[in-house]
């Protein structure tokens, strides 16, 4: 039930600056043939723009291209997420798509009632989505009834949470939609068709992640063990420890984000672990209760008494993004870095959290 | 021999240009019933968000599907009532179309004051209405979103009465009763009117409450649950214990005076 494209309040001024950097820029250009503007916008926070860029490309080993694609258009669409909507046609059009595929994709999101197996991927992954509630163990069994195996319906939820970390950046930070690529992004037709039958036209094929086996363990070790056979197990490993660990918010923050977010959607798992980090992190657990009962404590910090209640209306994006937007808008006082990292430290936790459902 | 090989030829042409006819003609069907099915699609989808506002969504796909009847459950559920004190008597001294412009705007008003705390404009009933926290989601903040919300309705009724002032219209003042409690939830009514809505107990006690406004000379009451829900940020008042209809003890309220951002008063100093 999502909004349509058209209708869709976009604040115009984005929240943070964009930032250049020529060796990101190659990077970012080898693999995708192009530079997202919101890789300009987190460019000045590392690990961010790697959880962003990894998350956004780390593929799956089960799910075909189709299924993958309309996973994240469905997601896109029921986060309000303008600019990954855009984003979404024109990716899939320089990867080759046909506008008529890409239509049939777009379509497939609201057509797919007529076909069972499209029909369980839609609801499955808008129910993941929006988790009002979170899809529980039924879900999954549903999804398995009509012919996914374990391993995809797994890559379909991870698929959504990832995609749903994009469109919270995206959307938070206010990221103005790609409008000139979406326009100028090239389209297939019959010349390009006989081009890429010529000698040296072939794509270059994009470099690999690069990260080492995941180990499964640390925070939400449990969590990349459900995702052991699947390429986003080691992104989701390396983007966990490096919002922890690589941020300059305090960690105990990173922590009271993580246990606001799971609070709020029930998450037994994620809450279990958030409470761990914080007791050896030294928060009580008087204080932790009274952060979850009040969303404030005389022991929070000023930035954590800014940041939670505002972590707590990350979780179900407003019907217009607008909205969401204002209420993100006076935390730029804090600077582009703390924002960029409290806005990634905020879609991982929900995206996290979403994954969770295929642990409880 | 030629001969044949050219009407061969001609009929192999003819056949061709009618079956390309005939595709195009399927194609143009397609295409139309295509057109059709979208702008289907787009009204179910624009009937369902507006739906959203009265159902939770999961209900509202629920009866987009076809589907059984909403199971109803009890919920943990924050109910306000909210009811303009001498409106009555006032809008038979104004003319109709007038008295509905001042009650939209004032509905307007407050709806965006509920909204951004997270609750729901379940029902309008005359100049009154009743609101939800935690009946759609869940939500574990569900006291304080409400409280937040009566205040911010309160500034919001200042607000408007500045515009009326200016427009030379009587003012308007409310009274606003929160409790919080169990109750069932669930599409209620028959086949000609259905409403997703709460009812019990806790329900009939806020209505109670937002009656006891008037008794106590406040603008926003609260039950002693609700106060338990909140932090020391509320400043509130004890009230007398009063005796309400349907129950058999006197209920204890509470009058909220404001809300404190960062209060540095001990919690022992409420009430």
């Amino acid at each position: 039930m999502a909004v349509l494209l058209g209708e869709l309040e976009w604040l115009e001024k984005p929240l943070v600056g964009e930032t250049t950097d020529p060796e990101w820029e190659k990077e970012v250009i080898a693999s995708y043939g192009m530079m997202p503007a919101v890789l300009r916008r987190v460019a000045s926070v590392p690990w961010a723009r790697r959880a962003y860029f990894d998350l956004s490309r780390a593929g799956t080993k089960a799910l075909s291209t189709g299924q993958s694609e309309l996973a994240g258009f469905v997601t896109a669409q029921e986060n309000a997420c303008r600019y990954c909507y855009g984003i979404a046609r024109t990716r899939m059009r320089m990867l080759g798509f046909t506008e008529e595929m890409v239509d049939r994709i777009e379509n497939n999101a609201r057509l797919a009632e007529a076909d069972p197996e499209e029909r369980e991927l839609v609801k499955f992954c808008r129910n993941l989505a929006r988790s009002k509630p979170r899809p529980s163990r039924a879900a999954r069994e549903a999804l398995e009834s009509v012919g996914y195996s374990q391993l995809q319906t797994v890559e379909l939820a991870w698929v959504t949470a990832s995609a749903s970390f994009c469109n919270r950046v995206s959307t938070l930070l206010a990221v103005p939609p790609e409008l000139e690529m979406e326009r100028s992004a090239p389209k297939q037709n019959l010349w390009s068709s006989l081009k890429a039958w010529l000698p040296g036209a072939a794509a270059p094929k994009p470099p690999p992640l690069g990260y080492p086996p995941p180990t499964a363990t640390g925070m939400l070790g449990e969590l990349v063990a459900v995702l052991q056979d699947s390429p986003g197990a080691a992104v989701l490993e390396a983007t966990v420890k490096a919002a922890f660990e690589k941020t300059t918010l305090r960690r105990r923050t990173v922590c009271l984000m993580f246990a606001v977010v799971s609070h709020t959607l029930g998450s037994s798992f994620c809450a279990k672990a958030s409470a761990e980090m914080l007791a050896a992190e030294g928060f009580s657990r008087s204080d932790l209760d009274e952060v979850l009962s009040t969303l404030a404590s005389r022991s929070l910090d000023d930035v954590e008494s800014r940041l939670l209640p505002w972590a707590r209306d990350t979780v179900w994006l407003p019907e217009q993004p607008k909205r969401i937007q204002e209420r993100t808008r006076p935390l730029q006082s804090l600077g582009d870095q703390a924002l960029i990292e409290a806005v990634t430290v905020a879609a991982l936790a929900n995206s996290c959290v979403r994954l969770a459902m295929l642990l409880e | 021999m030629t001969a044949a090989l050219l009407v061969l030829a001609i009929a192999g042409a003819i056949g061709v240009v009618v079956l390309s006819l005939r595709l195009a003609r399927a194609r143009r069907e397609v295409q139309r019933h295509q057109r059709a099915l979208e702008s289907t699609l787009d009204r179910v989808e624009h009937i369902e968000r507006a739906f959203q506002r009265f159902a939770p969504l999961e209900v509202v796909e629920q009866f987009a599907q076809g589907g059984a009847a909403h199971e109803p459950a009890y919920r943990q559920v924050t109910i306000m009532f909210a009811d303009l004190k001498g409106f009555t008597p006032m809008s038979e001294q104004i003319e109709p179309q007038l008295m509905v412009d001042m009650l939209n705007g004032y509905f307007r008003a407050m709806n965006r004051a509920l909204t951004e705390h997270h609750g729901h404009l379940s029902r309008l009933m005359g100049d009154g209405l009743m609101a939800l926290f935690g009946a759609f989601d869940h939500n574990p903040w569900q006291a304080a979103d409400a409280v937040r919300a009566a205040l911010a309705m309160r500034a919001a009724l200042a607000e408007y009465n500045r515009e009326l002032a200016e427009r030379r219209l009587p003012l308007l003042s409310f009274g606003v009763g929160i409790n919080v409690g169990r109750a069932v939830a669930g599409v209620m009514g028959s086949d000609h009117l259905t409403e997703f809505t709460v009812i019990g107990d806790a329900v009939n006690l806020a209505a109670r409450v937002e009656g006891l406004t008037r008794q106590h000379g406040v603008d926003i009451l609260i039950t002693e649950p609700v106060r338990a829900a909140l932090d020391q940020r509320f400043v509130v008042r004890a009230m007398p214990a009063t005796m309400v209809k349907g129950k058999t003890e006197p209920i204890v309220t509470f009058a909220v005076d404001s809300f404190e951002e960062r209060s540095s008063a001990p919690a022992d100093a409420r009430a």
